[in-house]
């Protein structure tokens, strides 16, 4: 745990330096007449004292085995799953909700969820299908077209 | 308006069938959520919380409420019979529950669990009624410092209650309340830290932050464990507890109760510190201790008990100071502010339908608690069989959809995947999310109250320790900081309720 709080520590020190070095750029003001740096600043300041508390601390800390990751811990399906979010970002607006939401449930419950491609497919295609009726139609959240732009 | 014409007002705006629908709406999910572990009511609030947007305020605001006190009845099933907890609230259920479960006393230890739950929450219900009008008129003489000073102590009681380190507490609060900082300043109508992105111009979007924290967060670590357990009893019969079950839960109850709600006033204090300390204190009064963690139906009662008096009255200091106790009451002050209500002390007074009718909502939800939890346990128990591998993608795209359709903002999903990457690496370096989400949440709050107090004073910072209560205040939140210094912070006591 020593390496880990000191690390984090060390983070969010450069976190709240940059912090105070963004807010010395803006007008401070005095006391009695703060500016729109004042409060940012005074968070930074507050935040660079706790980080450096939680590096001393860390310092005086026995070094205990912490493993950052579990035992047998499946780190493919997290990078999986946060490669299928980004996709889906980028897409969702160029492609359109449906298209993107099909793809989207079949990447994720094949390749995170590891079922079989008859279950991949319904399954994303039920989803898919029930939440654009709910949301377009029930609840009438208006959501992106992309290709279909003219034809839903 | 008088005592009884204001709980005659809240009842009339739950007998509109639309509230009760949706009162309905919210213990019926509270109870699924608290029964699928891995899913937990901060996720579930924040999932809900676009929809919430486009609904009724009362509506939105009684299903809120009904899903986090929903939740508590439901979290105790899983620990009972799957020796799981669906809530953190429900860890010391385990002990106790799941053991009877293993001496084919699943039924009475999942009543007794229920009529407690409904007994605590009925009370609770009726203590939010009896103290809160009065503290919010209290609160109504307070001024700028006062407020401020209320926000330091609030933000250093999350920490001070929080499982791990209360520095990181203070830091990850801190960094909320600079995150909150960020966009369009309205005192000076300056831009900070939008380095020409325009979307944050309005600063980062609550919904996406909170499901980032939440949601996406709590998918990737559950994706890195896979989540099992052994059901002892698939059909629990014999729910009603006996005289002697009875017999023994009563004075626990009672007592669970007192604890929960007392523990829930206080901000930081989460269920986990209330069945904690109901557990403790029944195993120390009871002539039998060396049951406890054998079958002690007292060791269910009390704990059960005083998790739900406890999420009633977590909604006195929020409804009343505008103080959120904990990271699942942050959420309900954000889905307060995004129906454009301020929560604090004129909430009550501005809002009386909102508030009255929250309450009597409260003793509609906890009957029908009742009664979900006891004749339709077999149904929850066999909500425990979906795979977790089918809720993932579903709770994932909800965060995204959520997070688009407030907006329809992609900058929005962006930042939603940010702070789900900041979430999960959060909870890997020991760090809780509910001091960031309080911070971030109340950050207009309290800079709008310091630079006030510091106009007050012509720029003294003695202004907060000149002022009777916000010399209390502060004197006490220094306190708090300082004593884990000096090695004083309790062990035993939870985190707050983010957990899940």
């Amino acid at each position: 745990m020593r390496k880990f709080d000191l690390i984090s520590g060390l983070f969010l020190l450069v976190v709240s330096i940059g912090i105070c070095v963004v807010s010395f750029q803006m007008e401070i003001g005095k006391p009695n007449a703060p500016s729109s740096g004042f409060y940012p600043l005074l968070t930074g300041g507050v935040l660079g004292l706790f980080s450096l508390i939680i590096i001393i601390q860390s310092r005086k800390q026995d070094e205990v085995s912490v493993r950052f990751w579990l035992p047998g811990a499946n780190k493919k399906a997290i990078l999986i799953a946060f490669v299928i979010i980004l996709i889906y970002i980028l897409l969702l607006e160029r492609m359109g909700f449906l298209v993107t939401t099909v793809l989207f449930f079949i990447l994720i419950s094949r390749f995170v969820s590891g079922h079989s491609w008859k279950t991949v497919l319904v399954f994303s295609f039920l989803a898919s299908v029930t939440t654009y009726i709910v949301f377009r139609f029930i609840l009438r959240a208006p959501l992106p077209q992309g290709i279909f732009e003219g034809f839903l | 308006m008088d005592f009884w014409s204001n709980i005659t007002l809240g009842f009339s705006v739950i007998i509109d069938p639309t509230n009760m629908l949706f009162c309905f709406i919210g213990v019926f999910l509270g109870t699924l959520i608290g029964v699928l572990p891995g899913l937990g009511p901060g996720a579930t609030i924040s999932l809900l919380l676009p929809l919430t947007y486009r609904l009724d305020p009362i509506s939105s605001i009684i299903m809120v409420a009904g899903i986090y006190y929903g939740a508590k009845y439901g979290g105790s099933t899983t620990s009972i019979l799957l020796n799981i907890p669906g809530e953190p609230d429900t860890v010391i259920t385990c002990l106790d529950g799941y053991q009877m479960a293993r001496q084919g006393r699943a039924g009475p230890a999942l009543g007794i669990s229920a009529f407690g739950s409904f007994i605590a929450g009925t009370f609770a219900t009726l203590g939010l009624m009896l103290v809160a009008p009065p503290l919010a008129e209290f609160a109504l003489r307070f001024g700028p410092p006062e407020i401020f000073a209320l926000m330091v102590l609030a933000l250093n009681l999350i920490a001070f209650m929080s499982s791990g380190s209360q520095i990181k507490g203070l830091a990850m609060a801190t960094l909320g309340l600079f995150l909150g900082s960020i966009g369009l300043d309205i005192f000076h109508n300056v831009d900070r830290f939008v380095f020409g992105y325009n979307f944050l111009l309005e600063g980062l979007g609550i919904v996406p932050v909170i499901l980032g924290l939440f949601g996406v967060a709590e998918i990737l670590s559950n994706l890195e464990v896979e989540i099992k357990g052994k059901i002892f009893q698939k059909r629990a019969p014999n729910l009603l507890p006996s005289l002697k079950d009875w017999k023994d839960s009563f004075w626990p109850i009672i007592r669970g109760t007192v604890v929960g709600f007392f523990v829930g006033l206080m901000p930081g204090g989460g269920g986990i510190a209330s069945t904690f300390a109901s557990y403790s204190i029944e195993k120390r009064v009871s002539k039998h201790p060396e049951k406890f963690g054998k079958g002690a139906i007292e060791g269910v009662a009390g704990p059960e008990s005083a998790n739900n008096a406890c999420s009633g009255a977590n909604f006195i200091p929020l409804m009343t100071l505008g103080v959120p106790t904990n990271g699942i009451m942050a959420i309900i002050f954000a889905s307060l502010l995004i129906n454009g209500l301020q929560p604090g002390p004129l909430l009550i007074k501005n809002n009386p339908n909102l508030f009255w009718g929250v309450i009597a909502s409260m003793y509609l939800g906890n009957a029908m608690l009742l009664i979900l939890n006891l004749p339709l346990i077999g149904m929850w128990v066999r909500f425990l069989t979906i795979p977790y591998t089918v809720l993932a993608p579903m709770i994932l795209f909800f965060c995204l959809l959520g997070s688009y359709t407030l907006k329809n903002s992609v900058a929005d999903l962006v930042v939603m995947l940010i702070f789900g990457i900041l979430g999960f690496l959060m909870r890997k370096f020991r760090y809780e999310a509910a001091p960031l989400i309080m911070g971030f949440i109340i950050s207009e709050m309290v800079e709008g109250s310091f630079i006030r107090s510091l106009l007050m004073s012509n720029g003294s910072f003695t202004i907060f320790f000149t002022r009777p209560i916000s010399c209390v205040l502060m004197i006490v939140a220094l306190v708090l900081f300082i004593l884990p210094f000096f090695g004083r912070k309790p062990k035993v006591l939870g985190s707050s309720d983010d957990e899940k």
